[in-house]
């Protein structure tokens, strides 16, 4: 009797590990131009700001939804980022980068950065900005004897706050704003081996963001 | 065995001269080709024989014996995106030079100062690098146009910050180089939105 029971409670407490690590994403989206229309040719760009040391966007947060973008049903033409900063050089590094669409007109005058970016067929830029961080940690393990003797728990929460603004480089203009908020708690009891329940803030945050940039451009 | 002591001496002295850490760096230039947009300008170029043969040295318990060599790098720096700015450029050896050809100006970089942030000190897990230039742009007859202020930085990827010796010098190489880079780029902007140089620049069309 006392075995189920002690089977029961570890069942139950797997199972509300498992559920804490679920993650919450509330998105807001702001369309500031009527007509988005992103033609068959044409081609988007995603840029990370990466002027603020120690607030920069992730590399692998721009190329996850690059490649969400570029797949599936209804994919864009996406040009990778680095390829784009590079070959743009020295006009879109993170210290040089246009801050706002009155200095990409600025940047326009120049006939050999327009002429690149009409090769390019650039329709619309997303600067992406903000940084997943954990916010919160509680719990300790301890290990004797190397990590094939832990005990404890320990746990840790995530958020993911990014925003994603839409330049259309034709108008000049700011076409909209999409903004994601996703937060999750991830969990490491130890029992002997310590077993990670990871909660993927960053990933959802991503397939949101690149979900709503679909639908705003499509 | 006096022979024997100074055989034993001479075996701890090689033992600590292998055990002593060294940092010894040669950093290398890798930039895109810039976009071509160029200024209507003859333009000279003189490398002082300080930027030259710019070694950046510390020996402290922290950084045991670093001799980072910096000088073949700025000017190749230099050497690549100066085309991209100006209608022509040449390199001359002596100031004096200038005064006899029909230069509008000429570029004189000076390093100002070189700052390294290493994973333990900044605990953020990344190598930083800071490069402060003095760029001055002088009139052949010496005359100032500005003196540019200009900070490169650059950082290395997390995952490159391992404590290990070889992993701290392919660290500090990527985060000069990316240091490089920056400089680099802000160089050129610098050229086209200056006022002063702007203001110069108008005079001369």
């Amino acid at each position: 009797m006392l075995n189920r029971l002690s089977q029961f409670l570890a069942i139950i407490f797997t199972i509300v590990i498992i559920a804490s690590c679920n993650t919450v994403t509330v998105i807001d989206k702001h369309k500031i131009s009527p007509y988005i229309d992103l033609g068959d040719k044409e081609s988007i760009v995603l840029l990370g700001r990466r002027h603020l040391r120690r607030h920069e966007t992730e590399l692998d947060y721009i190329s996850c939804i690059e490649k969400k973008l570029s797949s599936g049903d209804e994919r864009l033409n996406v040009i990778p980022e680095q390829q784009f900063i590079d070959s743009m050089y020295p006009y879109f590094e993170s210290s040089t980068a246009p801050m706002n669409v009155q200095n990409l007109d600025k940047l326009l005058q120049h006939p050999n950065v327009s002429k690149k970016l009409a090769d390019y067929k650039i329709h619309f830029f997303i600067w992406i900005e903000g940084n997943t961080k954990t916010i919160e940690k509680a719990g300790t393990i301890s290990c004797v004897g190397g990590p094939a003797g832990c005990f404890g728990l320990a746990t840790w929460r995530d958020e993911a706050l990014y925003e994603a603004k839409i330049w259309d480089l034709k108008s000049t203009s700011v076409s909209g704003k999409i903004s994601t908020e996703t937060q999750g708690t991830s969990f490491l009891p130890a029992v002997i081996l310590p077993i990670p329940l990871l909660a993927s803030v960053k990933s959802d945050a991503c397939d949101g963001m690149a979900t709503q940039l679909k639908e705003f451009l499509n | 065995m006096s022979k024997k002591i100074n055989l034993f001496l001479l075996y701890w002295l090689v033992l600590l001269t292998a055990c002593e850490q060294s940092m010894v760096l040669k950093t290398s230039l890798d930039i895109p080709d810039p976009i071509e947009t160029k200024l209507p300008l003859n333009m000279a170029i003189f490398y002082t024989e300080s930027l030259r043969e710019y070694i950046y040295t510390e020996n402290n318990d922290d950084r045991r014996n670093w001799a980072i060599t910096i000088g073949p790098s700025q000017i190749a720096i230099f050497d690549q995106v100066l085309p991209s700015m100006f209608s022509a450029i040449k390199t001359i050896n002596h100031l004096d030079e200038a005064k006899n050809k029909r230069y509008d100006a000429i570029i004189i970089p000076e390093i100002k100062d070189i700052q390294f942030a290493l994973p333990y000190e900044t605990k953020t897990k990344i190598h930083e690098t800071w490069i402060k230039y003095n760029i001055h742009v002088q009139k052949p007859n010496g005359e100032t146009i500005k003196n540019l202020n200009l900070t490169g930085y650059g950082k290395s990827l997390p995952n490159t910050s391992i404590d290990f010796l070889l992993d701290e010098r392919e660290g500090l190489v990527i985060s000069t180089n990316e240091a490089y880079r920056d400089l680099a780029a802000k160089l050129i902007v610098s050229f086209q939105s200056d006022p002063d140089i702007k203001k110069w620049f108008d005079t001369k069309l």
